[in-house]
């Protein structure tokens, strides 16, 4: 089924969050600034033990509440399986968007049939989608992306893969490859894991260089210190080239 | 002279059978004008009478005695003992009063699994584990003590559903006797709610995974994206309204294990007669029968508590549970098995709301629009004949005028 007969769209936005309330208030605030085609907000909690959830329920945002933290693949699960959109974007919670950000995914994943899977371009990711941008407060980037987030197809490439921090997918892929393996929680490699999935399903994935969004950067994961970090990735890196006797960094 | 008194007495034989012929013609004749109803209403009479008994036998009688010799419950009871050893000497109090539940609830399953696995019926079920859980805490003692859970021998995962909007009085209650069944998953739609039902909820069961819309959706909207949510081989739905005995509960979720798809309560123990049914009641025996199940009389995905296999949420879709009367109908075209089960009551406690009084009552307009829903799939099915087979005139004059 293609979108293209779909006049707009509806988009269901799923944020999973734990703790660090104050990024999930930049970052939805962001969203509701900065979106004009219709969508839906899923905030999925993963036990958070400050006031996220009080900021929710004033916000009157759709929000799960689990009931341990779970990780981020768990949690995009669970939002996935209750959005009710034609496509669905996790988000991370660490990240601001822009003008024009969602009305471009949508155009992308709409304006071709196998296209599966669509990210923008960042200041701070893995691969082929971080490009530098020179801005030094929130008012810069948001007047630097007036200019950068006009619609664009020829910026527009295919790739092999994006990551999860912003990962727009159409709901039919959901449909055939199914939902995030858990098996990586508490997070990175599932999003190469899932984009290679979709590719093996037939469906193509895409950068827009059209959409430019602020990423603050592995704020969670943080959290719990650099080497722990580094030991979660290299498991991770394993666990990816055990399943698929793959090295995922072919495809970054 | 007794010529003509003989004449006389014949005569008034002949007039006397003559007449009865005319009265016999006549009878035969008006059989149509006869009041037919004056015999019906001694059947009804009757019937009804007999029927009442059955109701009040069915509504008294919640789990009667159970059947199980008292060498299993003996035996069923030292097991207990021997796993409440066990957990003193592995020190289990130290883990999470959760887990240690869920490992209770393992460890009948392989008692029963192994040892009276032909026990079968729901009050044996019980009956075992009440003995059982005797026996543990007698063994472990009082630091190891657990509460007392409803023991389902089980090897697939359960979850209940509930949807609650505005329930902060009723919902730790509610919740708490939930737990008592040891779910695998707990899955809360709150909805709606402008007092303190989400924090409550949150506060009073640190297992279940609680979704929050700010938005009245309604219980059936509720309880469909539930059942989206869970991964479960059995689920079980029912309101936070007031509380059901987990023990009551818990005859779905074996229902469901041992092979129902689709596990309904059996509220007819708690309907009078066909004449004294409201409009709704007479909708949903009309659904049965049209489906060919008039054995469920007015027992259908409407009511809760109900529990469906994964086999069903499957097959007719999620989204067929937003309008229950559809959802029964669908799963009774695609050939699962439904049954009713057990009979809770849900209708002498029915909270009386603004919305739910009158003849013609919003909630009552919203149930007939699911009703005339689920006519439609089967119409969809059937076509217009709605599975009736096909009768010539002779047939269908037979049938009205009566033989």
């Amino acid at each position: 089924m293609t979108l293209a007969h779909t006049e707009a769209p509806m988009s269901s936005i799923i944020i999973p969050t734990y703790n660090r309330c104050e990024l999930l208030r930049q970052c939805v605030l962001s969203i509701r600034t900065y979106t004009d085609v219709p969508y839906e907000i899923i905030v999925v909690d993963n036990h958070s033990t400050d006031d996220t959830h009080q900021y929710c329920l004033a916000e009157r945002l759709t929000y799960v509440s689990l009931p341990e933290n779970k990780g981020f693949p768990a949690a995009c699960n669970a939002g996935m399986l209750i959005s009710s959109g034609d496509t669905i974007v996790l988000l991370n919670n660490d990240v601001i968007v822009s003008h024009y950000w969602l009305r471009n995914l949508n155009q992308a994943l709409m304006e071709h049939e196998d296209v599966g899977i669509v990210g923008p371009t960042t200041n701070y990711a893995s691969g082929r989608q971080q490009v530098n941008h020179h801005y030094e407060n929130m008012e810069q980037f948001h007047r630097l992306t007036v200019q950068l987030n006009q619609s664009d197809r020829t910026k527009r490439e295919r790739v092999q893969r994006i990551v999860g921090l912003c990962f727009a997918l159409k709901r039919k892929v959901m449909n055939t490859i199914g939902l995030m393996d858990e098996q990586f929680t508490p997070g990175h490699y599932e999003d190469d894991d899932f984009c290679l999935r979709a590719r093996m399903s037939g469906y193509g994935i895409m950068i827009c260089g059209d959409v430019f969004v602020h990423h603050y950067g592995s704020h969670s994961f943080k959290q719990f210190g650099e080497t722990q970090l580094q030991q979660l990735v290299q498991r991770n890196y394993e666990l990816f080239k055990r399943k698929w006797n793959i090295d995922p960094h072919h495809f970054m | 002279m007794k010529r003509k008194g003989m004449k006389r007495v014949k005569f008034r034989r002949k007039a006397q059978q003559s007449r009865r012929v005319a009265a016999a013609v006549r009878r035969s004749r008006s059989r149509l004008q006869r009041p037919r109803h004056k015999k019906r209403r001694l059947r009804v009479t009757q019937t009804a009478v007999k029927a009442k008994q059955n109701k009040q036998m069915k509504r008294g009688s919640r789990l009667h005695e159970p059947s199980v010799s008292a060498s299993f419950i003996q035996s069923s009871e030292e097991a207990g003992m021997r796993d409440g050893l066990l957990a003193r000497d592995a020190q289990s109090q130290l883990l999470d009063l959760h887990l240690r539940l869920k490992a209770l609830k393992q460890s009948f399953r392989a008692y029963y699994a192994n040892t009276c696995s032909h026990l079968e019926s729901y009050e044996a079920i019980m009956a075992l584990g009440t003995a059982y859980q005797n026996g543990y805490s007698r063994a472990a003692g009082p630091d190891l003590a657990l509460p007392s859970v409803v023991l389902i021998p089980s090897s697939k995962r359960h979850a209940v559903i509930i949807s609650a909007m505005n329930e902060q009085e009723r919902i730790g209650a509610v919740l708490h006797e939930l737990e008592r069944l040891v779910p695998d998953e707990l899955i809360i739609i709150v909805n709606g709610s402008t007092d303190m039902t989400l924090q409550l909820a949150r506060e009073a069961s640190s297992a279940a995974t609680i979704v929050h819309y700010p938005d009245a959706i309604g219980h059936d909207v509720g309880r469909s994206i539930g059942a989206k949510l869970a991964r479960a081989d059995v689920m079980l739905f029912t309101d936070s309204d007031f509380q059901v005995p987990a023990e009551d509960l818990g005859a779905f979720l074996w229902a469901v294990e041992s092979g129902v798809d689709v596990a309904l309560n059996d509220i007819s123990p708690f309907m009078g007669t066909f004449d004294s049914r409201d409009a709704i009641s007479h909708c949903k025996l009309w659904l049965n029968c049209t489906l060919g199940r008039e054995d469920l009389d007015v027992n259908s995905l409407t009511a809760v508590p109900h529990a469906l296999s994964r086999r069903t949420v499957d097959t007719i879709g999620v989204d067929a549970l937003s309008v229950p009367p559809r959802a029964h109908a669908l799963a009774v075209l695609h050939g699962l098995n439904v049954q009713q089960v057990h009979v809770v009551d849900v209708i002498t406690h029915n909270r009386i709301r603004a919305t739910n009084v009158g003849t013609h009552n919003p909630v009552a307009q919203l149930i007939l629009g699911d009703h005339v829903e689920a006519i439609q799939e089967i119409w969809n099915w059937h076509g217009d004949y709605l599975h009736e087979p096909q009768r010539n005139r002779d047939q269908i004059a037979l049938r009205r005028n009566g033989t």
